[in-house]
């Protein structure tokens, strides 16, 4: 199978997917259709796909022009610039496969679609199975699969399934949801899509730290004073009601995105950029990880309360549609963890997380302790260090430093080196979806978090909820537009730090 | 904004452009690179530059455009544009009259970006030997333009006798969206070997026999090339036991049909690249391109054209 034309060093060939086709369970629904299907139209046009790559849609209704409404997505959604002849090439491979999820006859009919698309346009029987529809379904459908042996065999090429987040809502139903899918694929065909790895920045950390001679040596509790993640949104829950009542921000952000954030920001250099040398070091630093101290006092939650924000009126989240009245659900957490490694004993991770927030922002800020001595008479308006990674918006990289106050006397006040990746390496860059699902067809899976890290993410979080649920007379409440409840800035105001206004 | 300065040295135009990056912000914050871009007349500066501000948006960078004038009188004249005409850029155009377009090294040092990379691309030409030429010299890539120099076969030969590491030519990055089918075409069974092969694409265009060599290099079997009327590559054909592939493009296409016996023809976007997307391409990597140097050095030579026998 050795391509005589792929042989030498060439780096202008770029990597095609093989031929292939996607499967997507959940054509219709927000994800496929904000983010998915212009995702995959991206791809076509760079020129990514291989030109026998077909979408196979799997609808519960019936769809009268599927071809329609895929290129409406389309035309909405895609970052590059839309074209005919990349349209319609990419909808001369496109089927529909309409019937219930819980009918056996769906999957025959589906067996069929590929393997005549496999004849038609050449596939080769490599199919990845997307399934963008909500959890409670995993099961089903993944039953409908293994039923009709679409899982795959030696034979008939590669067989992967790909799950959005959330991976579970606590440590047991993670598991759960674990079995039900590697009951029907091997675990190294499982790909679970997390969008936050999938970004520039979040990549650029591994880049910024090991690329680079200056950081790693002052990467460590010696010179660190604590690191902050923040990941903030200005909008209230929309119309996610049914999802987020009884999830809140903990389950919904810091378990999955914060945590890997935190995971790459505090890992070992891995051997090289494999998928299981990843693994391996995001797995460690989990284990390490726990609560900064008792967790009474290391983690918080709050809810917004009615207000003006930015000049609107907004409702409380108990006022919003579809959330009972009496729920305690956090709108907003600030968890403190430690991690217990040789490099991190003593500096406390705090992780943040919260919507109807100041602004949106998602940032990891390393702030550096106070050089041991310092020369000056004054050293007034001379804060700590700090090195912020900003994720979104506007991706790059802020460095504060104490500088000489001009004048003839010798004072200092901190001035922002501030690098932006947007002039750097500006609007090439692909957007998140496109990646991953570009890896998933080629098969690599360094940038999808593993099971483990999964469940060692969820059994910290446990901890947290359990002490919510047990206590909801502590959750304490916020203006709208604020950065947060009281609590969580007495929780680092006990430590003698500040959170940062990001 | 764009401000003249003529007779003047390009010391005064380099404080110039600091002073305007202080001033008006120049957009052009975290450059990777100097372009300097070597014009023979108007038409190469437009061209090159309309390219370079394009192609800024991928790679941020200062460009310097130098266009030599012969003249009894030495002068430089220049021009600096940045804001919207430069992308995100800050471009310096030197107009050297005369005696200012000797000894180009000194004329651009006070022009380049502190410890960044130097690419410098022969916008409408090939030097006889143009990593011996002063600014050649201190690049780390050097990009020329075979395609209007009329004489492909020849221009190749000596482009292949002077190669050195960082040498790249536009005539390679102009076949890459082919060589992306070709190569994506043999990533599909059946797996069966490549018996020969056939380019078909205009004598005087370069390409030609750039993708031929590619391909003659890279499978181990006779190609040959037919010659259309046109000025660009119109078809490519890969002879295996269960038939013939093919990629054709028709004059004046956009589109390229992908035939495959057995198989429905498939459309696949095959435009022929405009200056800008292939300049993004070359500043991409700052290595040598080791590709381009095999089929220059061992690819052309299996190709059955006596120039190219040695």
């Amino acid at each position: 199978m050795n391509n005589p034309l792929r042989s030498a060093p060439d780096t202008r060939l770029q990597r095609i997917a093989g031929p292939c086709g996607l499967v997507l369970f959940g054509i219709t629904g927000d994800l496929a259709q904000r983010k998915i299907l212009p995702a995959l139209y991206d791809l076509a046009n760079r020129g990514l796909l291989p030109p026998s790559f077909s979408i196979i849609g799997v609808a519960r209704r019936h769809i009268e022009n599927i071809a329609e409404v895929v290129e409406k997505s389309i035309r909405r959604g895609a970052q590059t610039s839309v074209t005919d002849t990349t349209l319609s090439q990419l909808l001369s491979g496109l089927r529909l496969v309409e019937g219930q999820f819980d009918d056996d006859a769906t999957y025959t009919a589906l067996a069929e679609t590929l393997k005549d698309v496999d004849a038609t346009r050449g596939t080769g029987g490599n199919y990845a199975f997307y399934l963008s529809i909500p959890p409670t379904l995993f099961p089903t459908v993944l039953g409908g699969l293994g039923r009709a042996n679409l899982q795959g065999g030696e034979t008939d090429g590669w067989r992967r399934v790909v799950v959005e987040k959330p991976f579970g809502h606590d440590l047991t139903s993670a598991r759960e949801l674990d079995a039900v899918v590697t009951n029907v694929f091997p675990p190294n065909s499982v790909f679970r899509i997390d969008h936050y790895l999938g970004k520039e920045t979040v990549q650029n950390i591994l880049a910024l730290r090991f690329a680079n001679e200056l950081y790693e040596p002052v990467w460590n509790s010696e010179h660190v004073d604590h690191v902050q993640i923040t990941m903030a949104e200005d909008i209230g829950i929309g119309s996610r009601a049914g999802y987020y009542d009884g999830i809140g921000s903990a389950r919904d952000v810091i378990q999955n995105h914060l945590l890997q954030l935190l995971a790459l920001t505090a890992m070992e250099e891995p051997n090289n950029f494999s998928a299981n040398a990843l693994r391996i070091e995001k797995e460690k630093i989990l284990e390490a990880t726990s609560f900064f101290g008792p967790i009474e006092e290391s983690a918080v939650r709050g809810q917004y309360e009615a207000g003006w924000q930015g000049g609107q009126w907004v409702k409380s989240y108990k006022e919003e549609d579809g959330i009972p009245a009496e729920s305690i659900t956090d709108t907003y957490a600030a968890i403190r963890l430690g991690i217990h490694t040789r490099r991190w004993e003593g500096v406390p991770f705090y992780l943040r997380a919260g919507k109807r927030l100041g602004r949106r922002v998602s940032e990891i800020a390393i702030v550096f302790k106070y050089p041991p001595f310092l020369p000056f008479d004054s050293t007034a308006g001379l804060g700590h260090n700090a090195l912020v990674i900003r994720v979104q918006p506007q991706e790059g990289i802020t460095f504060k430093v104490g500088s000489k106050v001009p004048g003839s006397s010798m004072n200092l006040r901190d001035v922002t080196m501030d690098f932006a990746y947007g002039h750097a390496f500006t609007e090439y860059a692909p957007e998140a979806y496109e990646r991953l699902i570009l890896d998933v067809l080629l098969g690599d899976p360094p940038l999808f978090p593993q099971q483990r890290e999964i469940e060692l993410s969820w059994k910290l979080l446990d901890q947290a909820v359990e002490l919510w649920e047990s206590s909801p007379q502590t959750l304490g409440t916020y203006a709208p537009g604020s950065w947060g409840p009281a609590c969580s800035d007495e929780m680092l105001e006990r430590d003698g730090r500040v959170w940062r206004r990001p | 904004m764009i401000i003249h300065m003529n007779n003047t040295s390009s010391a005064a135009v380099g404080l110039k452009m600091e002073e305007l990056r202080d001033t008006v912000g120049s957009v052009a914050l975290g450059r990777v690179l100097t372009l300097v871009i070597i014009a023979n007349n108007d038409g190469g500066i437009r061209d090159g530059i309309k390219a370079a501000a394009g192609a800024s948006r991928a790679h941020p960078c200062r460009i310097v455009t130098i266009l030599p004038i012969e003249s009894d009188g030495s002068r430089l004249d220049a021009e600096i544009r940045v804001g919207a005409e430069a992308g995100l850029s800050e471009i310096a155009i030197l107009r050297c009259h005369g005696g200012a377009g000797e000894n180009l090294e000194t004329l651009l040092t006070p022009l380049l970006l502190p410890d960044t990379p130097i690419v410098v691309w022969w916008v409408q030409d090939v030097p006889e030997n143009a990593a011996s030429t002063s600014i050649g010299a201190i690049a780390q890539r050097r990009i020329t333009t075979s395609r209007y120099i009329g004489d492909p076969i020849n221009t190749l030969v000596r482009m292949r006798d002077n190669y050195r590491e960082g040498d790249t030519d536009l005539g390679w990055g102009g076949i890459t969206l082919w060589r992306n089918h070709l190569a994506a075409m043999l990533d599909e069974p059946p797996f069966e070997p490549i018996e020969r092969a056939r380019v078909q694409g205009a004598a005087t265009h370069p390409s030609t026999y750039l993708l031929a060599g590619w391909l003659a290099l890279r499978l181990g079997v006779p190609v040959s090339i037919e010659y259309n009327r046109g000025a660009v590559l119109t078809e490519v054909g890969l002879y295996r036991a269960s038939g013939e592939l093919k990629l054709v493009r028709p004059l004046g296409s956009e589109l390229a049909d992908m035939m495959r016996p057995n198989r429905q023809v498939q459309r696949v976007n095959l435009p022929v690249r405009t200056m800008e997307s292939m300049l993004i391409e070359e500043m991409r990597s700052m290595t040598a391109d080791i590709a381009y140097g095999e089929v220059l050095h061992d690819g052309l030579e299996l190709l059955d054209i006596p120039e190219f026998k040695r």
